[in-house]
């Protein structure tokens, strides 16, 4: 019953139309992807800074580049480090969205519609805006959160909240989560309206408890798109950059190298282009590595 | 599920892609026809009056055939863009660069040699030194001085006339007036008599040069960092007696906005550029400049001297022609006009002709000091060194000895 299901046993009887009507997209998708990934694979292969770029050719150096990454105890510690924070960012999102979801289809429609109206707003705002914003209510001299400390009758100097970068990956990261929200709350509330309501009323006369409901009737319903939701943001948390980058002035500290914005940093604030691309590789394959997991339990599911 | 996972591919390749392979789109300008030269500035010549203009009319009115075609970049990615050009060897024909980022390029051989043009240019005798030296690798020139901005104290003379306080002529005098500040006004835990955050690189290298110290020197062809030498400790101790004593600033901040927090009424001093007059409404008139004194009274403590050079690209197929244009950009009607709307021209020479509030950062520009000319110097400014080492500073986390001997020994592996 769940998505995309029905056609599976069509398919299986060899058709060539269903290829033919792909392949356009196929060839778009092999001419803007498929060419700068083979130059983003040759170049991880190179050694290409400013001095290669003159010279018009990269120097060849097989997998120096990989070595030097993967040999590099500071290029762990970032991959570490960009795996716990995506990991938080994913579960809190998809947490509190499936909750403000489940709640939604329980509310009053008037309420729901003002929620449905604010998570809009949220979404509309450009990611630019609502990062400087976040990063105001944050700041050292201005900071309406230090202020609002103050106002509730506590003693509050001016306060750094990214000295402790436990607390400003807190601060990021719930600004991350907060943009992901309206998305996450949306897909699955529109998920929930899906449920068909004979079926749980058939269950209910079966004599199901609402538990047994859930369990059996609106979770497998659910959960495709769950697990589509929580692969996209894992894709989408593990290569945040902006946010980082907006809230620390675009100066970011070495403790808040994430892989996104070492690859970067590699690349262009040191014209390490050959670099930069074999950290990208290996983001790609780290990421791959994360999201396998789900991708492969989608397919299971879309077998059966 | 095909097209799901080939989708979720697909956004995952665009992502890394975009932080590796956009230079190999080609951003780059059309390539110069032969009569055409494109340049590409940054918006802060908009600032300066009508001498982009004037320079363009009396280039065409020589030159009736080659059209000028101007484009404005962005600070944030020029570079990339310029990169891309490269790669392409077509692009832009006169390129501007902040001069902490030229060498660079000139050490790679991206840009034409311009030596040979050298006296051709104006004031080319008494173009700024920092300027000078930042177009400049292994004695020949590849980037001419265009212009320069410095930093002074920026003071509230109100507050000064409360306290009886009169312009410092020392770094004694400097310290008593920021203490006797501190005193009539400082009992909340948000006045500044001196903004100084703590990651300020530039105020606290004042400091440092002024000690006679330096950030690196090279020895023997290598370079090594020197933050750790008597001179320069006695520099950072000043920093942090600043830091401790005279300021409320941020001590884990960046300079960036500080203008805003002068602007809030709780700063009597802060370390600005001359623009950042601009941008105080609140405090309306009530600001002026003085340069940063030394700890030798009468002197003024070296400023940074930031600014612009503009080179052109090796690939560009007719350097001389764009140098000519360079020429007409920064001879002396144009620098006249440049100097006119407050900003530094090229050379000594014109220094003066910056009048009112904004006359002694321009005083200030005349003994400056630049960062070392190594051609990785950039790797130190990426690696944020210096401030990290200052906020080591300022929030006690290290002792200066100890922080200055940390930075210095990073510096040494970076630069060379």
């Amino acid at each position: 019953m769940s998505l995309g299901v029905v056609g599976q046993s069509v398919a299986r009887k060899t058709n060539i139309w269903p290829y033919l009507l792909i392949a356009p997209s196929f060839v778009a998708l092999g001419l803007i992807l498929g060419f700068p990934v083979y130059k983003l694979i040759t170049l991880s292969f190179e050694r290409y800074g400013l001095t290669e770029i003159i010279a018009g050719a990269g120097v060849f150096v097989g997998l120096g580049n990989y070595r030097e990454i993967l040999w590099d105890p500071q290029f762990w510690l970032i991959l570490r480090r960009t795996i716990f924070f995506t990991a938080g960012m994913v579960s809190v999102s998809i947490l509190v969205g499936g909750l403000l979801a489940h709640l939604m289809i329980k509310m009053h429609p008037v309420i729901r519609r003002i929620l449905n109206a604010i998570l809009i707003l949220v979404w509309a705002m450009p990611q630019l805006v609502s990062i400087s914003v976040w990063r105001w209510m944050f700041s050292f001299d201005f900071s309406i959160v230090t202020a609002t400390i103050n106002s509730l009758g506590f003693e509050m100097d001016n306060h750094n909240y990214f000295v402790n970068t436990f607390s400003g990956f807190m601060i990021i990261g719930g600004c991350v989560a907060w943009g992901a929200l309206p998305f996450i709350s949306i897909s699955i509330y529109a998920a929930l309206t899906q449920v068909p309501k004979d079926l749980i009323e058939a269950a209910e006369i079966d004599g199901a408890n609402s538990r047994q409901v859930f369990r059996n009737i609106t979770f497998p319903i659910l959960l495709p798109v769950y697990i589509i939701l929580i692969s996209l943001s894992i894709i989408w948390d593990f290569q945040v950059f902006s946010h980082i980058w907006i809230f620390l002035e675009s100066r970011p500290s070495a403790d808040y190298y994430t892989m996104a914005i070492y690859a970067f940093q590699k690349s262009f604030g040191l014209s390490e282009y050959g670099k930069g691309a074999a950290i990208s590789l290996v983001m790609i394959l780290a990421l791959v590595g994360v999201t396998g997991y789900y991708l492969r339990q989608m397919m299971r599911m879309g077998d059966e | 599920m095909g097209t799901f996972r080939a989708k979720s591919i697909a956004a995952i390749s665009v992502a890394a892609l975009a932080g590796a392979v956009a230079f190999t789109g080609s951003n780059a300008a059309q390539a110069a026809a032969p009569q055409s030269i494109t340049v590409w500035l940054m918006p802060d010549a908009k600032d300066f009056g009508s001498a982009l203009a004037d320079a363009n009319a009396a280039f065409s009115a020589a030159y009736p055939r080659t059209k000028v075609i101007v484009e404005f970049q962005t600070w944030a990615d020029h570079l990339k863009k310029l990169d891309a050009a490269l790669v392409a060897k077509k692009g832009p024909d006169v390129v501007e660069f902040g001069n902490t980022e030229v060498m660079k390029y000139s050490a790679a051989g991206a840009l034409a040699n311009l030596s040979s043009y050298k006296t051709s240019f104006g004031n080319s005798s008494t173009w700024l030194k920092a300027l000078e030296d930042a177009g400049s690798y292994e004695g020949k020139l590849y980037a001419i001085p265009y212009y320069a901005g410095a930093r002074a104290v920026m003071y509230r003379p109100s507050l000064f006339k409360a306290q009886g306080i009169s312009v410092p002529k020392s770094y004694a005098d400097f310290l008593a007036a920021g203490k006797k500040l501190m005193t009539a006004y400082g009992s909340a835990n948000d006045f500044s008599a001196v903004h100084l955050p703590g990651k300020y690189w530039y105020a606290a290298m004042s400091f440092v040069y002024d000690e006679g110290g330096a950030i690196a020197t090279k020895s023997g062809g290598k370079w090594v960092g020197s933050l750790d030498s008597d001179a320069a400790i006695r520099g950072l101790n000043r920093f942090k007696e600043v830091s401790d004593t005279l300021s409320n600033a941020d001590k884990s901040g960046t300079e960036a906005g500080q203008w805003e927090v002068f602007n809030g009424g709780k700063v009597a001093m802060s370390y600005s550029n001359g623009w950042e007059s601009c941008c105080i409404p609140k405090i309306g008139t009530d600001w002026a400049f003085f340069p940063m004194p030394s700890v030798k009274a009468g002197k003024a403590s070296p400023a940074f001297l930031g600014g612009s050079n503009l080179a052109v690209p090796s690939y560009a197929p007719n350097a001389k022609l764009a140098a000519t244009w360079i020429r007409y950009f920064t001879n002396s009607t144009q620098m006249k006009t440049i100097a006119q709307s407050g900003a530094i021209p090229n050379n000594t020479k014109m220094l003066g002709l910056i009048s009112g509030a904004a006359a002694p950062v321009a005083a200030a520009a005349k003994n400056s000091w630049f960062v070392p000319g190594a051609v990785k110097w950039v790797d130190v400014e990426n690696a944020n060194t210096l401030q990290t080492m200052l906020s080591d500073i300022a929030t006690g986390k290290k002792t200066v000895a100890k922080a200055a001997a940390d930075a210095s020994a990073e510096i040494t592996k970076l630069l060379n």
